[in-house]
């Protein structure tokens, strides 16, 4: 599990992003004293640091050139400043990436996997199995029985969702929320539309009644 | 100045001559002198005020010529009382005085509004800052108590979002060049960028966006960008028809162009009015029936574009489609 350091001086935005990276799934701790920033970073040790420039005392770029001098955990930059100016000093400071308030929480979350991934390989299973069907992501297909059906992009996200949830209801607006965080822009009914074609596939192999639709609520496997 | 109002405005001069010498030419003929000696005498008279007249003229007349020329040098035509030789002649030291004082009066007035304008500007972009702090809170706290109403209020949040952006962005028109990093832009990341943070405002639309022709590469500034792409797929949904609203992202290279071009089903804009979309302050009939419009995106865009290298181009069919082209140049320069 990554740990990650928040420096952030701002009470609610710290301890909101405190729990949206727990619940990511990360390990995160805050910078109370900001006095004594370095010690708790080295104290710590952390797999990556949030990094406000405006911060009481000392500014997050003379804090992101002293981290550097010990140590080079990767450092993203999140603030409020935003002309290019602040954006090379950040980047020219040490800083790995630079993000400027208000973010938009995928893109923040995606920049901070993409930064932890560096030199480590991407974990994504390599199938998803639910009730006899085994779902490959890598290859875009679906299979039961020993028969396979091809799957669209789409189709795909929208199966890879409700495989992540078996059992349990995903709601419509969930699951058009988490194809527009994968770039599939679509709206509601395309999302009908693009079920109605998974359920013909999953005709052909005999399983038209996998997905059931709760009315008013959303899809279940 | 030409010769001849020179002259006029030397008339009274000329005329108490003239009175002086026929005055005397009487009184010496009184004396008994020959017509043809007082002749004589007026010519000679007669040729030593033209010449001193024309010398005079000479000198006023390389003088202006001068000083025209040094106007026409100067950058900051109000530094002209700073910067020319002073006069040596006294009526014009007096006037060069008076135009020195005025100029000076101009000069602190126009520093002083300056002064005031960019004291204005840096509050404004303080206050903008300072807004982000509590709209990235309230973005945050919606994300982590996902429920029907906090989904409507991130809409709403992104709303405000756009709005202070905008006004980020017009305060800061003046100094693009100032602020601006030209790197090696994915088109497609930047519109998924976009796309990414108006998320819920889009989703709540019902807005079908295809992107999946998106690969060119252009360079450019990112952070302009997308604030250029921002308003126009913003456009999109507030004059959206009754039908689904879908948009068409696509790329085109040709030639020493990329061509950027965003298509969407909406009510379009009139042919009498593409002509004047750009203009600030310009609503067309589709803003004046209650849509918030204000006439400044657009012309947000057109400024932008404009400094950034980007001509940007609008085809439209009221009632149909609206078809924003942003053509990038394709220099071989820009190659690293």
């Amino acid at each position: 599990m990554n740990k990650i350091l928040i420096v952030e001086d701002e009470k609610l935005i710290q301890e909101e992003l405190e729990t949206l990276l727990s619940n990511a799934g990360f390990t995160v701790m805050c910078v109370t004293d900001f006095e004594n920033t370095l010690t708790q970073i080295k104290a710590e040790m952390p797999d990556l640091i949030l990094l406000d420039i405006n911060l009481p005392g000392q500014n997050g770029y003379s804090l992101c050139a002293l981290i550097r001098q010990f140590s080079d955990v990767p450092i993203l930059f999140i603030t409020g400043r935003s002309t290019t100016m602040d954006e090379l000093q950040a980047l020219t400071l040490g800083g790995d990436d630079f993000i400027s308030k208000p973010y938009n929480i995928p893109i923040l979350l995606a920049r901070i996997n993409a930064l932890l991934k560096r030199g480590q390989v991407a974990r994504q299973p390599a199938y998803l199995e639910y009730n006899g069907f085994t779902l490959n992501p890598i290859a875009g297909t679906l299979a039961a029985d020993g028969k396979e059906i091809e799957l669209t992009k789409t189709e795909l996200k929208i199966m890879y969702c409700l495989f992540e949830h078996p059992g349990e209801i995903v709601p419509r607006l969930d699951l058009v929320e988490y194809l527009w965080d994968n770039e599939i822009h679509i709206d509601d009914n395309t999302l009908s539309v693009n079920i109605m074609r998974i359920r013909e596939k999953l005709r052909s192999l005999g399983k038209g009644d996998l997905i059931q639709t709760k009315r008013g609520m959303g899809y279940k496997i | 100045m030409s010769f001849s109002s020179y002259v006029s405005d030397k008339k009274a001069v000329l005329l108490v001559c003239f009175a002086g010498s026929l005055f005397f030419s009487a009184l010496l003929w009184l004396f008994g002198l020959e017509i043809g000696e007082i002749f004589l005498l007026w010519i000679c008279f007669i040729f030593m005020a033209a010449g001193l007249l024309l010398w005079n003229y000479l000198n006023y007349h390389r003088r202006l010529q001068h000083l025209r020329a040094v106007m026409d040098d100067l950058d900051q035509k109000y530094l002209f009382a700073e910067i020319t030789d002073t006069p040596t002649s006294e009526l014009e030291k007096s006037y060069f005085e008076l135009m020195k004082t005025a100029l000076k009066a101009m000069t602190d007035e126009v520093s002083q509004s300056n002064r005031l304008n960019r004291e204005y500007r840096e509050f404004i972009e303080q206050w903008i800052h300072e807004m982000k702090v509590p709209i990235t809170g309230i973005q945050l706290l919606c994300e982590n108590n996902k429920s029907s109403v906090t989904r409507k209020i991130l809409t709403q949040t992104e709303m405000i979002s756009q709005s202070v952006e905008r006004v980020l962005f017009y305060a800061r028109l003046g100094s693009v060049e100032k602020d601006y990093l030209i790197t090696e832009v994915s088109l497609k990341a930047c519109v998924s960028e976009v796309l990414a943070r108006n998320k819920q405002f889009l989703i709540q639309n019902n807005v079908c966006i295809h992107t999946e022709t998106l690969s060119d590469t252009v360079y450019s500034d990112q952070k302009w960008l997308q604030f250029i792409l921002n308003q126009i797929i913003i456009n999109s949904v507030k004059y959206q028809s009754a039908r689904p609203l879908v948009i068409d992202v696509t790329s085109q290279g040709q030639g020493d162009y990329v061509t950027l071009s965003v298509t969407d089903n909406g009510l379009g804009i009139k042919e009498s009015e593409l002509g004047r979309v750009f203009d600030k302050g310009f609503v067309g009939s589709n803003g004046r029936t209650g849509k918030n419009s204000t006439g400044i995106g657009l012309y947000l865009c057109d400024q932008l574009c404009a400094k950034l290298g980007i001509s940007i181009e609008i085809k439209s069919t009221a009632g149909e489609y609206t078809t924003v082209l942003l053509h990038f140049p394709k220099s071989e320069f820009l190659k690293v």
